[in-house]
């Protein structure tokens, strides 16, 4: 799933839940796009463009997986003791529906590095999950735009 | 996998229970669909939080689609290892969901169930705490008093 629509997403969720989304937007920004970052050594090893590279589930790496939302919610409990609870429910839910979304759509290696074997919902087939989150992506976006001019006007 | 690691009670509780819900008629889809459900309900979920009974239905739903995406698995043979890393995978957004708007002492509690998934794993032994159970009991608790 491309980052536009994993930061729409959770901020939509977020806004729905605790109805505090655009004072802490920039976080959830930062925490919904974090986990990607696992995909640099993929992009850096592969050669390839990034319009022609295909993010799937070999491109990603155990902090993508169960392993990643273990070490996840261990760090947010621990920073839960010292932390605004608002602010650690905001990063929390940011990453966690990350992986969920991630987990959704796409095809995964949920156990990772323990198992190799690769998981499928079956609710997107591949070939129309680029129209799909383009499409997600324009209209949480929109969603996205009017709470946040709602704001500012 | 799903079964033979599971603990002695569990695995006589689910026999009984089998043994009744696998007679009924159940639709012939894809359980991994089911298990990924329980993700869009545990959103809902969160965003009913002020309806109290809301919230409970929606809660009582992802616990019932976790259940049915077993029931539907055994029912048509579609049991299979992938199945099963779904279905914990899916239990763990889940709760992580869940637990996300409510941290003290559900989201510990939660940390600890994704180690727990990951060793029950690697040890083929099936060893996970039903926190979202429990959760609808205390919600439920919370809801009357």
């Amino acid at each position: 799933m491309n980052i536009l629509l994993h930061f729409f997403l959770n901020y939509l969720v977020i806004e729905l839940v605790f109805g505090n989304a655009w004072a802490y937007a920039p976080i959830i920004f930062v925490f919904s796009i974090l986990i990607d970052l696992d995909h640099i050594p993929y992009t850096l090893k592969t050669g390839r463009s990034l319009a022609k590279k295909r993010f799937g589930s070999e491109s990603r790496t155990r902090f993508h997986e169960m392993y990643g939302l273990a070490l996840v919610s261990i760090i947010i409990s621990v920073s839960s003791l010292f932390l605004e609870t608002a602010l650690v429910q905001v990063i929390a839910l940011s990453l966690i529906l990350h992986l969920a979304a991630d987990f959704f759509l796409g095809k995964t290696r949920p156990l990772y590095p323990i198992s190799k074997k690769e998981v499928f919902l079956g609710f997107c087939e591949q070939k129309y999950r680029i129209p799909l989150e383009t499409v997600l992506t324009l209209i949480l976006g929109g969603l996205v735009w009017l709470n946040m001019a709602s704001f500012v006007l | 996998m799903a079964e033979h690691g599971k603990l002695c009670f569990v695995k006589k509780m689910r026999k009984v229970t089998d043994h009744v819900f696998l007679k009924m008629p159940l639709p012939r889809v894809n359980p991994n669909m089911v298990s990924g459900l329980s993700l869009v309900t545990s959103v809902f979920f969160l965003l009913t939080l002020n309806s109290a009974i809301l919230a409970f239905s929606f809660l009582l739903l992802t616990l019932l689609l976790d259940w049915f995406d077993g029931l539907i698995a055994k029912k048509h043979n579609l049991c299979s290892e992938e199945g099963y890393m779904v279905d914990i995978t899916a239990d763990r957004l889940s709760e992580g969901i869940i637990f996300s708007a409510f941290l003290f002492p559900w989201f510990h509690l939660f940390a600890l169930n994704t180690v727990l998934t990951m060793l029950s794993f690697s040890r083929k032994k099936h060893v996970i705490i039903p926190l979202r159970h429990i959760f609808l009991v205390f919600f439920l608790l919370t809801v009357i008093f």
